[in-house]
């Protein structure tokens, strides 16, 4: 892994193309009218009834913004890579069963920083994450309970994690060996800023699925949410990618 | 590779058959069945998955000839050649006592003969015949996230899977469980293999690219996904849960495992229902949930080619919480059966983890305190079974 990321680095210096700071922004944008989440029927736990939980699948902001999408780079074998940086946040990636809902809904964390899975509610829950590449766990998580795990690898695609005593619960872990993923906000701005300057291919997700045909310029994501996007040195901006609210359910 | 078959093989094969009134067990399978849905939902075109096939093929042979990877050594502490090739095949028996094809004789016909758990038969069993393909297995030893140990096989095969259709195959030889168990083996790596290429040419070969197992992917393949998965299979006895001594059984620790049980720190009430009566979720129009197995064929917004897959498929079946009192454990209902499933839950069901991860890890529930509710358990359920 290092020895390629290293040859990439060296062919990249060569052909010149990391010659500065980057940055890719945008903001996705649903257009047309969303109806509103649907109530969750909750449950015979008094907590989960007090919170109201709602299906999460499409969170809108009040501007249109499209939150939970995953915007990370993910070159094909034999494509250049950015260069990566080893600091991996000591501080662990939080998620927290929180009125009967996994906070946040996609949680990014890096390989080497601790996984943990926290409960804010009075009732119990359990913690089901289906990894791949990394142990797969489903525990208990009791009231202000604590588990904490290791990830080793980073794994291919947004890891669903759900709780089965409330099944309507979901959420989605994303584990990565480099800085070079992000997730829309509720405004559905997304900000990759070290990513550095150079031809990168790209990969939308959503839901734990690829994000096909989301328009960006004059190209649309295939089939597997990707698309190649070349960051000048100045960095990249794409603005406002707008989706069809017809599109999203 | 083996030496090809004599003719009279077959002739043999097919009247054992005929005798036994079996269908299919003496017809020769060139190939295993590919995971259809695995590859439909990755995305693969048929050059991709063809590719993939040719692979496995190359790997582990066919049915009918089996081949261990030269690249993975330590499979060879898992699977002896001769074995796999004693159960692999049709039905055939040459010498008094000898029987070939075991897998297919006894197997093929619940678990089929790609160890999919689509045999002919299996759409009437309940629950379905274990698919061997995940590597993952309900009744071990282990920690949940690891491969069962030789012994906890070796235990399925010898009493069956209690209140399931798994039979007791006490009625063999020794020797031909273990040939059957180094075969469930081979079959279950083959699987992972699987699902571990299909994830290659999904994620991380350039779009439409099928894979050519040579080279440098070749050895990245082996050293990086394959080893690690034989691996796990040959070191899973160092994974094994080890219940703590049987500590003295009062009323004082029976009462504790019975506040914990409906407590929220441990919440078996939730889905096992207060008085252990099994089925209960919370939230009645949420009663519905998967295990690994179906959950995979639970697909929202399924793409055209998936949809066709799934209707294909066995009918998906929602899992249920267990009955506790008065019904068989499939498990087993030992002390050290039921302290291992509450410890670690049950791998690929809805059932969680109270206790650590990993040897050391903390857990949920101490170990003491797992050891309550399975005393309790075992107080509101007096033992019938000699088992």
């Amino acid at each position: 892994m290092f020895k390629r990321a290293g040859i990439v680095i060296s062919l990249l210096l060569a052909a010149g193309i990391v010659d500065g700071a980057g940055g890719l922004s945008g903001r996705i944008v649903v257009v047309g009218a969303v109806p509103p989440a649907e109530a969750l029927p909750p449950g015979r736990d008094a907590c989960c009834q007090a919170a109201g939980p709602v299906d999460q699948s499409v969170v809108v902001g009040p501007e249109g913004g499209l939150a939970n999408v995953v915007v990370s780079v993910e070159p094909r074998r034999g494509e250049p890579a950015p260069p990566a940086d080893d600091a991996v946040p000591e501080e662990p990636a939080t998620l927290t069963n929180r009125g009967c809902a996994f906070i946040p809904r996609v949680l990014v964390v890096r390989v080497g920083q601790p996984l943990v899975l926290a409960n804010n509610d009075p009732t119990m829950h359990n913690v089901d994450i289906e990894f791949v590449r990394n142990r797969p766990a489903n525990v208990v998580v009791p009231p202000d309970g604590r588990r904490e795990f290791d990830l080793v690898k980073p794994e291919r695609r947004p890891i669903g994690v759900r709780c089965n005593v409330h099944p309507f619960m979901q959420a989605w872990v994303v584990v990565r060996d480099d800085p070079f993923a992000a997730v829309t906000d509720e405004s559905g701005e997304f900000e990759l800023a070290e990513l550095p300057s150079g031809e990168w291919r790209l990969r939308f997700w959503r839901e734990g699925k690829p994000f096909v045909g989301l328009q960006i310029g004059s190209s649309a994501t295939d089939e597997r949410g990707e698309v190649v996007l070349a960051i000048p040195a100045g960095g990249l901006q794409l603005g406002d990618l707008r989706v069809a609210a017809t599109d999203l359910r | 590779m083996p030496p090809p078959r004599p003719r009279r093989r077959h002739r043999l094969a097919a009247l054992l058959c005929a005798a036994a009134g079996a269908t299919g067990c003496g017809e020769r399978a060139d190939s295993f069945q590919p995971n259809g849905l695995l590859r439909a939902t990755g995305g693969l075109t048929d050059e991709q998955s063809s590719s993939i096939d040719a692979a496995l093929a190359e790997l582990f042979g066919s049915p009918d000839e089996p081949r261990l990877p030269p690249e993975l050594p330590r499979m060879a502490e898992l699977c002896d050649l001769a074995a796999l090739q004693q159960a692999a095949g049709p039905v055939a028996s040459h010498e008094v006592g000898v029987t070939q094809g075991l897998y297919r004789r006894h197997c093929a016909r619940c678990h089929g003969v790609t160890g999919d758990g689509r045999g002919p038969t299996a759409r009437y069993q309940s629950p379905y015949p274990r698919d061997f393909r995940r590597g993952v297995f309900k009744w071990k030893s282990t920690y949940r996230d690891a491969p069962p140990t030789v012994a906890d096989l070796d235990r399925v095969l010898e009493h069956g899977v209690p209140g399931t259709a798994m039979p007791s195959f006490r009625l063999l030889s020794e020797e031909e469980r273990e040939i059957l168990q180094q075969y469930v083996i081979y079959l279950a790596i083959r699987g992972q293999t699987e699902r571990a290429l299909v994830s290659l040419v999904a994620d991380e070969l350039p779009a439409g690219e099928p894979l050519r197992l040579e080279g440098d992917l070749r050895d990245e393949v082996m050293s990086e996904s394959l080893a690690p998965i034989v691996a796990a299979w040959v070191d899973a006895e160092s994974d094994v849960v080890s219940p703590p001594d049987s500590s003295e059984v009062d009323d004082r620790l029976i009462a504790r495992g019975r506040d914990l049980y409906h407590s929220e720190k441990a919440g078996c009430f939730k889905c096992h229902g207060a008085a252990g009566q099994g089925g209960a979720v919370a939230g009645k129009d949420y009663e519905i949930d998967y295990d690994r197995w179906t959950r995979e064929r639970v697909v929202a917004r399924p793409s055209d080619a998936v949809a066709h897959l799934v209707r294909q498929d066995l009918p998906i079946r929602p899992s249920r919480p267990r009955q506790l009192i008065g019904a068989t454990p499939h498990g087993g209902d030992a002390t050290a059966d039921l302290y291992r499933r509450v410890h670690q839950g049950i791998a690929g069901t809805t059932m969680p983890a109270v206790g650590g991860a990993y040897p050391g890890q903390p857990g949920s529930l101490t170990d003491e305190e797992v050891q309550s509710v399975v005393v309790y358990l075992q107080s509101i359920n007096p033992k019938e079974s000699p088992l």
